[in-house]
């Protein structure tokens, strides 16, 4: 129960989280530039080895938020973000399915409402396929 | 210096156990655990900031360890991880079981 409290406070102040992360991941890599350094280390040898951290920073990053945010939970809000951004892009299209979507259940809902018989011939008019 | 970040495969939930030792000891910045758990194995167990790091939410997640900023020896800010009252229970409990584990392969290892 906790637990739950704490990714529930994780997931309302997760730019923090991540920024404290972030931060911290930074320090952890200029601590370790600078032990390269005070060890001797040429140039070269130390780009790579400070570049082989960056590599895990990023892999460190997103195994982090996998423990606070279930990583099937993460792909659902990538997946809705994505399909939200497409149909604002294509406005127009969404406009129209909006409307004929809404149309339709408006008018079924106002069938099945109605028991009279010359109402439902109506309604057959409407919906042809039914 | 090659494989500088690569540790040898840790039995699961191993890692979680040491961060616990190592901060039974005090408060910690990461960057320090990792040096600790270093110099105290001889070199051998070298652990990666993408094994650490998650280790550490894990333990915070847990309730079993707290962060703070503050400022480390070269006056940068640093977050130092302290164990909690539950997080020192948790080492007792987890050690037990570890001591347990190990004299298992023990046993099986040293019969035929």
């Amino acid at each position: 129960m906790r637990q739950l409290l704490r990714r529930a406070w994780y997931a309302i102040r997760q730019r923090r989280f991540d920024a404290d992360l972030a931060e911290e991941l930074e320090f952890h890599r200029a601590m370790k530039q600078r032990e390269l350094e005070e060890r001797g280390v040429g140039p070269a040898e130390a780009g790579f080895a400070v570049r082989r951290v960056l590599g895990s920073v990023a892999l460190a990053q997103d195994r982090a938020r996998d423990v606070w945010i279930w990583p099937w939970l993460q792909d659902l809000s990538q997946d809705l973000r994505f399909a939200t951004r497409l149909l604002a892009k294509d406005r127009w299209f969404t406009l129209v399915a909006v409307l004929a979507l809404g149309w339709a259940l408006a008018s079924i809902a106002q069938c099945s409402r109605s028991s009279m018989p010359s109402a439902f011939g109506a309604c057959r008019s409407i919906i042809p396929a039914v | 210096m090659g494989a500088m970040n690569q540790a040898p495969d840790l039995l699961p939930g191993t890692l979680d156990l040491l961060i616990l030792k190592v901060l039974s000891g005090g408060s910690l910045h990461g960057y320090r655990i990792a040096q600790h758990l270093k110099a105290v194995s001889g070199d051998v167990l070298q652990v990666g900031e993408s094994s650490l790091y998650p280790g550490l939410q894990r333990l915070l997640l847990k309730g079993w360890v707290k962060a703070e900023w503050g400022a480390s020896e070269n006056n940068r800010r640093a977050r130092y991880y302290t164990l909690t009252a539950a997080g020192r229970k948790q080492l007792a409990v987890e050690r037990q079981e570890f001591d347990r584990l190990i004299l298992a392969i023990h046993k099986v290892l040293n019969t035929a």
